[in-house]
């Protein structure tokens, strides 16, 4: 959090309970309003969203599946600048009859007023047949349009955009079926060639004829089992070919881990050579850095880098995971949710000086996690201060974990962390609304500013549980603001990969364009800047994603608006913040 | 940590070192007789202690249950009660236990190094920190409250403390590799490298195989610029945290071809998949998992003699895995030999070393 700002603009205040409104707008408007004045509201009835519930299906039986999904992820499907939501379903069981009208996978369309419709049956993309896990978004086929990939147990589904807002299943036609237990996946052009790759992340050599008895023989008590009780699977990495098919190329390119247990996934390029690099979050195994060699293989650095394990080099539960520059430093920073009993993560980039500094407790970010199983996390700018926050989504995998412990719970509290600029964090959650105080069962998490007003929403998607938009409300007074959609030519459309760098008022900020992180999840590929007090942004620095650098440096613009960057032509839009939805 | 950390000590080293104080802590001196006949509160005391060692918590806490029942103010068996209801994962009965008996015997050393720990497990590092200070007011001599002391100081980023109280650990101490360790952590920690190297050296040679100490002896030697050394100790890193290359490329084997029997799996095709795990039983038949997946996939297609074949050979070549006795439970059940089927459900059960008795988590 930075020094205190006067709004821009009164705020607005709740009703009372009389009908009456506090105090003038006059009288608001010297109100210092900082991180302080925000609050994330539930806003999933007003939405429209509040039938999303998710269904893992179990019977009892405590199949391992269960504990997984969902994930959720924000695309512009449409095309029309305001972000759809996808929520990926589980359930019934896979081999359980599944009755017409019950649940699957779906999809809303941002009708723009700050509410959502569902358009899953004309778009084709209820992933009926599969028992979901997760899903990523990116326009693999560069015709402008999001398409979506979502990982199944069992064989998983590519759905191309047709452009008119249906999709087509091309799976079996693209060769990305996969056929593991699939988890997160992530698009990302690994070869800069100008197409985007795939990579899907493996979980457990898991079956459902394969359910061991985990739990309390004495007491004849069924629980989850831990991931310990089923094999690693080797994660896949599908090269796009560009003529609609993939290659699998997991071997050949060097990331081929067999025994790795795969729930989280980020590209990201740690190293800044120009190429994504990519990180693996893993279950009770090492997690992985594959640093890309720009020849179409990766080298396995995870020791080298120091990011495989906890500070004692022991590897941990890894869920979730997300790349940024937390510390400010120009360089990408990581961030992996564990289990309860460790401490989530934080992998601070040194920079090129030797390995990643395991920073966590000096960060604090160690103690608060210890009893808390991390899943879903996110680096965003909520109050748009310049620095990036970090969110959580809690909740424990075993649901009669309080028959075991007296300290842990299964339904969990979430967690925001405030930065202070430096990379240090304090825990902030029950000071900006309802659902940061309350608990869920939290797994899949994204962040888009889905009302378009400047400044980051967030949308959890809870294991059988309902899913919670929460609109963020005074982010947008906090601070000044800027929005980038990027759109490569030369590179892929999605610009995924594309550095950016973003100077106002003294203060420095570095980006990269991603398709999923966090956990089974994807947010809105758009960049968010907050700016603080600077009402300018000076300078705008691009480095696409492309063979050779191809960097691009714009500005000054105004703050406080939505810009879209066609590479090589410069800001071909500018699209001023839309009145709050309430 | 190993050895005395705070985090994970095993209860009886933890004990040990407090024997100088807590004098063996049969009776702290308070209040409140004893209320059976001293005999029985040795057995119960000798059951509850044989329990402990045997790592049996469940049973080790019913019976220091029983003991603290007799006397409360039984100074050890109140330790390794709250020992017992950490291992348990009853984190805050330890504590009620603890701060009542803390509250009758308040220079009770042994009582407070435990409340320490379970104020860890609680993510109170102030409350710890107290707690070890307050122990160390009444023995300044006490190895553990400054080891652990120092280790709670090093993760409450208080540098300078972290480190005062290490080489205090480590003067009465001098091999005690998880004061080396943690010392060379708050070394790291503070940028210092060549002090954390040797630090984490010293903890190395005191215990060569301890882990930690070997993973951030190659990121310290990294950070130094020291890159052979880092490569060294990465090498011995992977070797003790079973990630050698040679494992590894056996794993990987193995893996390779199994990624097909699982996608049949998957996919109900459980005849190719069982050839693809008779196939790969040719190439590895030493490898005891996929005799368990071959008897798995039998029981499944109901042929149910050859799974019970297939299942005794995998336990034959590693009896120490879990998952075939549980199979040949269920068939010995069908057989209706009721007495080996309940025979290898026990053995399951005994086998499934998941942490503390649960399901591993």
């Amino acid at each position: 959090m930075r020094a205190p700002l006067v709004p821009r603009r009164p705020l607005r205040l709740p009703a009372l309970a009389g009908g009456c409104v506090l105090a003038s707008t006059a009288a608001l408007a010297w109100a210092a309003v900082t991180a302080a004045g925000v609050t994330f509201t539930d806003a999933t009835g007003p939405a429209g969203l509040s039938g999303v519930v998710h269904v893992h299906g179990g019977t009892g039986r405590k199949y391992y599946v269960e504990t997984v999904p969902p994930g959720v992820c924000w695309l512009d499907y449409d095309r029309d600048g305001w972000q759809d939501v996808y929520f990926v379903q589980s359930g019934p069981l896979p081999g359980t009859p599944r009755p017409p009208g019950t649940t699957r996978s779906r999809l809303f369309r941002n009708a723009g007023n700050g509410t959502f419709i569902d358009v899953t049956d004309s778009a084709g993309v209820a992933d009926a047949a599969g028992y979901g896990n997760g899903c990523t978004a990116g326009d693999y086929d560069n015709d402008g349009d999001e398409d979506l990939y979502v990982t199944n147990f069992g064989p998983s589904i590519l759905y191309r955009n047709n452009g008119d807002g249906t999709f087509s299943d091309v799976t079996e036609a693209a060769g990305v079926k996969n056929g593991l237990y699939a988890t997160s996946a992530a698009w990302a052009d690994y070869d800069n060639d100008g197409r985007l790759d795939l990579f899907v992340a493996n979980y457990v050599d898991f079956t459902m004829d394969d359910q061991k008895f985990c739990g309390s023989v004495r007491a004849n008590r069924r629980s989850y089992c831990h991931p310990d009780a089923y094999g690693g699977l080797p994660d896949a990495l599908y090269h796009n070919e560009g003529n609609g098919r993939f290659k699998e190329v997991s071997r050949a390119s060097g990331i081929w881990d067999p025994n790795g247990k795969g729930l989280g996934v980020v590209w990201f390029d740690f190293d800044q050579d120009g190429d994504q690099d990519l990180y693996v979050a893993n279950d009770a195994t090492p997690n992985m850095l594959y640093r890309n060699d720009g020849n179409g293989r990766f080298t396995d650095i995870t020791l080298l880098a120091g990011v495989c394990c906890s500070e004692d080099g022991k590897p941990q539960s890894g869920m979730g995971v997300d790349a940024g520059d937390l510390d400010g430093d120009g360089w990408q920073d990581l961030f992996v949710t564990n289990l309860s009993n460790e401490t989530n993560e934080f992998y601070r980039n040194l920079g090129g000086k030797g390995p990643f500094s395991i920073d966590t407790y000096p960060a604090g970010l160690g103690e608060v996690s210890l009893l808390m199983t991390g899943w879903g996390t996110d680096m965003f700018d909520y109050d748009n201060d310049g620095d990036l926050d970090i969110v959580v989504t809690n909740g424990h995998p075993m649901d009669d974990i309080e028959l075991d412990s007296d300290i842990i719970t299964y339904a969990q509290r979430p967690f925001l962390f405030e930065n202070d600029g430096k990379g240090r964090f304090a825990e902030v959650g029950t000071k900006r609304g309802a659902y940061f105080a309350g608990v869920d069962v939290g797994r899949g998490l994204a962040t888009a500013d889905y009302d378009n007003d400047g400044d980051v929403d967030l949308v959890v998607a809870a294991s059988n549980r309902k899913a919670t938009l929460l609109r963020n409300d005074g982010g947008n007074a906090a601070g000044h603001w800027v929005t980038l959609r990027l759109e490569g030519v030369r590179c892929n459309r999605d610009a995924i990969g594309a550095r950016v760098t973003v100077r106002a008022k003294g203060l420095t900020q570095v980006r990269e364009v991603r398709s999923a992180s966090s956990y089974l999840s994807q947010n809105d590929m758009r960049l968010h800047f907050g700016v603080g007090e600077a009402a300018r942004i000076d300078s705008i620095e691009i480095r696409w994603p492309a063979r050779g650098t191809r960097i691009e440096r714009l500005g000054p613009v105004a703050a406080d608006q939505m810009l879209v960057i066609r590479e090589g032509s410069g800001i071909v839009s500018k699209t001023p913040p839309a009145a709050p939805a309430r | 940590m190993s050895s005395v950390g705070i985090s994970r000590a095993p209860a009886a080293v933890l004990l040990c070192l407090l024997a100088a104080c807590a004098g063996g802590g049969r009776d702290a001196g308070g209040p409140g007789p004893p209320t059976a006949p001293s005999e029985s509160l040795d057995v119960v005391l000798s059951h509850a202690d044989s329990s402990f060692q045997d790592g049996d918590y469940v049973e080790a806490q019913k019976a220091y249950e029983q003991a603290v029942q007799i006397d409360p103010n039984l100074s050890r068996p109140t330790a390794s009660l709250a020992t017992c209801y950490l291992k348990n994962r009853l984190v805050k009965k330890a504590h009620d236990l603890l701060e009542g008996f803390l509250a009758r015997h308040p220079e009770d050393a042994g009582a407070r190094l435990v409340l320490a720990r379970v104020l860890v497990r609680l993510g109170d590092l102030e409350g710890a920190s107290a707690a070890l200070r307050k122990v160390l007011e009444a023995n300044p001599d006490l190895v553990a409250a400054h080891y652990n002391l120092g280790h709670v100081a090093y993760r409450s980023r208080r540098y300078d403390e972290a480190e005062t109280h290490l080489k205090a650990a480590l003067e009465l101490r001098p091999d005690l590799p998880d004061a080396h360790y943690t010392l060379g952590l708050t070394y790291l920690a503070l940028q210092r490298y060549p002090e954390a190297i040797a630090s984490l050296e010293r903890a190395v040679q005191a215990d060569p195989k301890h882990v930690g100490a070997r993973f951030n002896l190659a990121n310290a030697n990294a950070r130094a610029g020291r890159m052979q050394e880092a490569a060294r100790q990465q090498a011995v890193y992977a070797e003790l945290s079973g990630r050698s290359k040679s494992q590894k490329e056996r794993e990987a084997q193995i893996k390779a071809s199994s990624v097909k029997a699982i996608q049949f799996k998957l996919d109900k095709k459980y005849p190719e998949a069982l050839a693809e795990y008779q196939t790969l039983a040719a190439r590895f038949p030493d490898h005891a998992p996929i005799y368990n997946e071959i008897g798995q996939l039998l029981i499944q297609l109901g042929r149910r003699d050859e799974a019970f074949e297939a299942l005794t050979k995998a336990i034959q070549l590693d009896p120490k895995l879990s998952d075939p006795h549980y199979l040949l439970s269920g068939l010995y059940r069908e057989r209706g030999d009721q007495q080996a089927a309940e025979r290898e459900l026990t053995t399951f059960a005994a086998l499934e070393t998941i942490p503390e008795g649960k399901s591993g988590y």
